[in-house]
Order: C-alpha cells, then structure tokens, then sequence
C-alpha cells in the first residue's frame, strides 16, 4: 500500500472519530428533547433526522455542494468565522458526516431515554441530584448500551460514506480523501492489489464494529439498518 | 403547625383544591379514594408536579411562592415512591451512597443505624434485583433516610406486598418516630396501615380536604368514610393499669369507669397505650351479661346510628358507642338493630371480642 493509502486511513478515522464526537454532544441533547417532548411538529423533525437513512447519499451531497460553494451564505458566513473556505476542505467533510450520520446517533439513543423511567429520575432528584448530576449518575450507566450503540454506529456509518463525500470533498489525499474513495479510485486506476485491502479491511473493520454492536445488548434498531448502498460503483 | 398549603389547579377532570397547614411532627397519613389526589398532593409538596400560584412553605422556608420556586433537589425531602425505585445500576450500598453522598442535612442518623433499624445490614452487597419485595422498599426507605432530609414524603410504600411482609414491614416503620424527629406524610388507603401508623390523618376526595384531624377522633366519625371500611374500628388510648401474673393477663383503663383486659403486656403499669377495636369484634347487649366468656363488656350510650346503604343492598349498620370521652364503633345488622329497638341515648353493654395493642402511644407522638 502506497503513502496515500495510509493518509486516507487516517483521515478516515480521524473524520469518523470527530464526527463521533459532534454527534454525541449534539445528538445527546436532541435525543433527549425528543424523547420528552409533546409538540405536534416532533414527526416532522423526526422525519427530517431520519431522511439520511432513505435519501440516496447524493441527494444530500448535491444540496451540500450548493451550500458549501464559495459564494453562498453558508460559505461565506465560516470564511467570516474561521478565515477559511469550505469547498473541498476537512471541515466540509465533518459537517456533511454529522448531518449524514445523525439518525444513527440520535434514534439509538432516543431509544433507551423513552425507556427510562421517570419515577426513578424523579427519586434521584428528590436524593439532591440537580440536572447534570443526575445525567451523570443515573441517565448515562442506566442507557450505557444505547451509548455504545450510538458511538459505535455513528463511527462506523461514517466509516462507510461514500456519496457524500464523492459530491462535496474532492479527492485531494491527507485532506479530503478518505478510504472509500480511495478504493474508488484505486479500482478506477486498475490497482486491484491495494484495493483488494482497502475493501477486505474495511469488510473486517464493519463486521467486527457490527459484532460488537449486537454482542452489547442486541439493540432492536439494528433490524432497521439501512441497506448501505455505498459500497464504491 | 409548619407545612403550609395552597394548591388550585383544575386539569380536565381532576383538581387539586387544598389550603392547609400540617404538624410538624409525626406521621401525617393522607388518605382517601384512589384519583382522590393524594398522590399529586405529595408531589406538589416534593415539587415534582408545580401548581402555577401556588405556595408551599415548610417550616418557615419558601418551597413555592409567588417570587421563589425551589427544584426538587433543593427541597430536604426524602421520597419513596410505591414502587421503590431502586437504581438498578447500583448494589444496595451503592443506592445509599448515592443519598448519603448529597445528604441535605450533615447531622443525622448514620448508615449503620439506618440499617440496623430497616434490617437490612445482610443485604447491602446485594445486585437491586436479587432482593425481595419488602427488601426494595425497606432499603428505599433507608435511602430517603440517609439523604437526611427535613421531611419524610411516602407513598403507599407498602403496596403490592403480601400480607405477612406488610406487617413486618409495620412493625418496622412502627419503630421509626423513636429514632426520627421529622414530621413524615405518609399517603395510604388502607386503614389498617393508618390505624398502626398514623397520629394526624387528612381525608382527601376529588382533590379537597374532606376532614383533617388526630387519628382518635377521626376514626369514628361517621360522617367519613374510615368509619365504613372493611376494618374499620375505634383508635383509643388507654393506660396500663396492672398485670395479673397468675392469668397472664393486663389491665388497661380507658378511664374513671372503663377497663380492658388483654393478654399480658410487656409494658410498665402507667404506659399510655394506643388501641383498636374492630367495629366487626363489638357486639350490643341491653344488659351486662352475666354468664359470658368474653371479658370486655362495657356499659356505654348510644352515640349515633348510621346506615351506610338501604337495607336490602346492606345488612349491616353502624352504631357509635360513648365511653366517656372516648368512642367504640359497632357494625351489627339491621334485624338486630330493629329486635334490640336501639336508639340514640339508650344504655347498653359493648361486648369486645379482641382489642389489638397498636403501639405505646407516647412513642409515636
């Protein structure tokens, strides 16, 4: 495997690692709102979260492409903030992940609070627990495999991104090209050696990540995976 | 006088209509239907359910008011729901540590002697879900008691136990006011648990106050529904008058002119003694008989006599029996009633079948 190779692995994790993390901070809160709200438009932000799981890939990435160009709004409100443009760059990277993988983290995880019981965050209150202590000391280890879950799949799925990335990243090695298409262009190239270990990896690295997703707890919403239509075409 | 109240809040069918004031001692048993409100009462005052406008003062504390509204977390309350509530997460220790590490109040009774006084010392190594009914709720009880908070807030904790477990569980919770000084709001429909616990009760339905009082009065007014349960009967006190060794029986006054006799007590004479009589174990007679087994016959006057239902439906009534300033209470059925031509103010003898110690009054004040 070439120097490329390598860089795009690492960028790969790098990318799924703080994806991961976004999600987790922001998908925990939104998870939780909407596990306890009752407005009547929470079918349509439900319906809005879940899209990435139907919409082929490319849709999302054409609107992001539109979005992330370098004279539209968004792009020139993150030159205003970062100094930086947007187009073909990591950062776009991570923002398309984050609204890509969403579902991901958020259903799993808005799964296990509707299964918590309230009476029993009510008896950590009245014990002296404020808001985050009783996050911390009873939300988080009693909803542990949704966590788990959560991360696992948010990881993996970005792991496994391809149109996404094919429409908004560009492929410049060390920055945007990540390991799916890296095997793309490999299999383009006729480099079918490198890319015989690009795609058995990344069949080693789903299948474990998989494993250990049903080993955790057998968590329902696997059945509802979507079938991932990203394999490199 | 310290917990004060006002709650008013209509919410479709149910509201919640309470202005009031509770002791600050003892057991306070809020009792009444189920949908009576007594539920949302209690967690009003814990502050889990928030009425707008209303107030909610303990012991000169603003809890709620019209300019502060304390969290659930900020009030000193200790809280045990029906169901335990028991962090499965966590061992037995590990659920009192969770108290004892945000503990309202530094001084208080420690863990060992919480403990020792709930029996549950062997389990605290215990997995939440190895232990039994009645060990959930002892060890939810030791928990809210760890947290030492100002008040004790219960709800039927001793619901979906079986019989035997539920008296052990009495005769725990009996013990409890000799080692606590918090007043503790105990919500129950169940008149036994009442009769064995309580010194102050509020009778609630459809979310009012319907009668407020010490258990003593309350027990046989009429006009309320404890008078009518299954089990219902008289709450007295009386005091230890002397033992009679070769019969292995006590005597007990209930006044100048009345006494008791039951199996031997292991009290001193002089110990003020709480009682029940079950309205089912007294029965009427005009004249003091003569040749009976049972012991207990004592003259009274006909206080009131109540018929719950029409005849026909309902056999029975209830009568209620002056003793001085004490009363006794009798279900006797109609037939009887009508062939003893009973009538308020008359003369007659209350023959008692049982009378069941409750506790040693003074200890429960």
């Amino acid at each position: 495997m070439s120097q490329n190779d390598w860089l795009a692995i690492v960028l790969t994790l790098k990318l799924a690692g703080l994806t991961t993390v976004i999600l987790l901070v922001i998908g925990t809160p939104l998870a939780w709102w909407l596990a306890n709200t009752r407005v009547r438009f929470k079918p349509i932000l439900e319906a809005i979260i879940a899209l990435p799981l139907v919409l082929p890939p490319t849709v999302l990435g054409f609107y992001l492409l539109i979005a992330f160009a370098p004279n539209s709004a968004v792009a020139q409100f993150w030159q205003y903030l970062t100094g930086d443009t947007l187009a073909f760059s990591f950062s776009a990277l991570v923002i398309a992940s984050v609204l890509y993988s969403l579902p991901f983290v958020v259903q799993p995880l808005q799964s296990g609070f509707q299964q918590l019981s309230k009476p029993l965050i009510e008896t950590a209150a009245s014990l002296g627990a404020g808001p985050a202590d009783r996050f911390f000391s009873v939300i988080l280890p009693l909803c542990r495999s949704n966590f788990l879950v959560a991360s696992t799949l948010g990881f993996a799925h970005t792991v496994g991104e391809f149109g996404v990335v094919l429409m908004i990243g560009g492929n410049i090695p060390g920055q945007t090209q990540v390991l799916s298409i890296a095997l793309y262009e490999r299999v383009e190239s006729l480099q079918y050696d490198t890319a015989h270990w690009l795609a058995g990896g990344l069949i080693a690295f789903s299948l474990l990540v998989l494993s250990f997703v049903y080993l955790v707890n057998g968590y329902r919403g696997l059945t509802s995976l979507p079938n991932n239509s990203e394999a490199p075409k | 006088m310290s917990l004060l109240l006002s709650l008013h809040m209509q919410r479709g069918e149910f509201c919640l209509d309470i202005d009031t004031a509770l002791p600050s001692t003892g057991i306070t048993a809020i009792c009444g239907p189920s949908g009576s409100g007594k539920t949302s009462l209690l967690r009003c005052i814990a502050g889990l359910d928030i009425v707008p406008s209303g107030m909610v003062q303990f012991a000169g504390h603003d809890w709620q008011t019209e300019r502060n509204l304390l969290k659930t977390e900020q009030r000193g309350i200790g809280l045990v729901f029906q169901d335990a509530q028991l962090f499965p997460h966590l061992t037995v220790m590990g659920n009192l540590n969770y108290a004892r590490k945000r503990q309202f109040k530094k001084e208080g009774p420690s863990s060992d002697e919480v403990c020792d006084w709930l029996q549950i010392t062997p389990l605290l190594n215990r997995r939440v879900d190895k232990l039994s009914g009645g060990e959930h709720k002892r060890v939810a009880i030791a928990r809210a008691l760890l947290r030492h908070p100002q008040l004790l807030l219960m709800d039927e904790p001793l619901s979906g136990l079986h019989d035997s477990a539920r008296e052990h569980m009495l005769d725990v919770l009996q013990t409890l006011p000799k080692h606590l000084d918090i007043p503790v709001l105990y919500v129950s429909h169940s008149f036994h648990e009442i009769s064995r616990l309580a010194d102050h009760v509020i009778l609630m339905d459809k979310g009012q106050l319907v009668a407020e009082g010490d258990l003593i009065s309350l027990s046989t007014r009429l006009d309320l529904p404890l008078s009518h349960q299954q089990g219902a009967g008289a709450v007295l006190t009386a005091k230890l008058h002397e033992h009679d060794i070769n019969y292995g029986l006590s005597i007990l006054n209930v006044d100048a002119d009345h006494k008791l006799t039951v199996n031997l007590l292991q009290t001193e004479p002089g110990q003020a003694l709480r009682l029940f009589v079950a309205a089912r174990d007294v029965s009427i007679s005009l004249d003091a008989p003569q040749q009976s087994s049972i012991m207990n016959i004592l003259p009274c006057t006909i206080d009131t006599i109540e018929t719950h239902s029409p005849r026909p439906t309902n056999a029975q009534l209830t009568i209620r029996l002056r003793l001085n300033e004490q009363f006794l209470l009798a279900h006797i059925t109609h037939k009887s009633c009508d062939r003893l031509q009973l009538h308020k103010g008359q003369q007659v003898f209350a023959q008692i079948k049982t009378v069941a110690l409750i506790n040693e009054y003074g200890l429960a004040q």
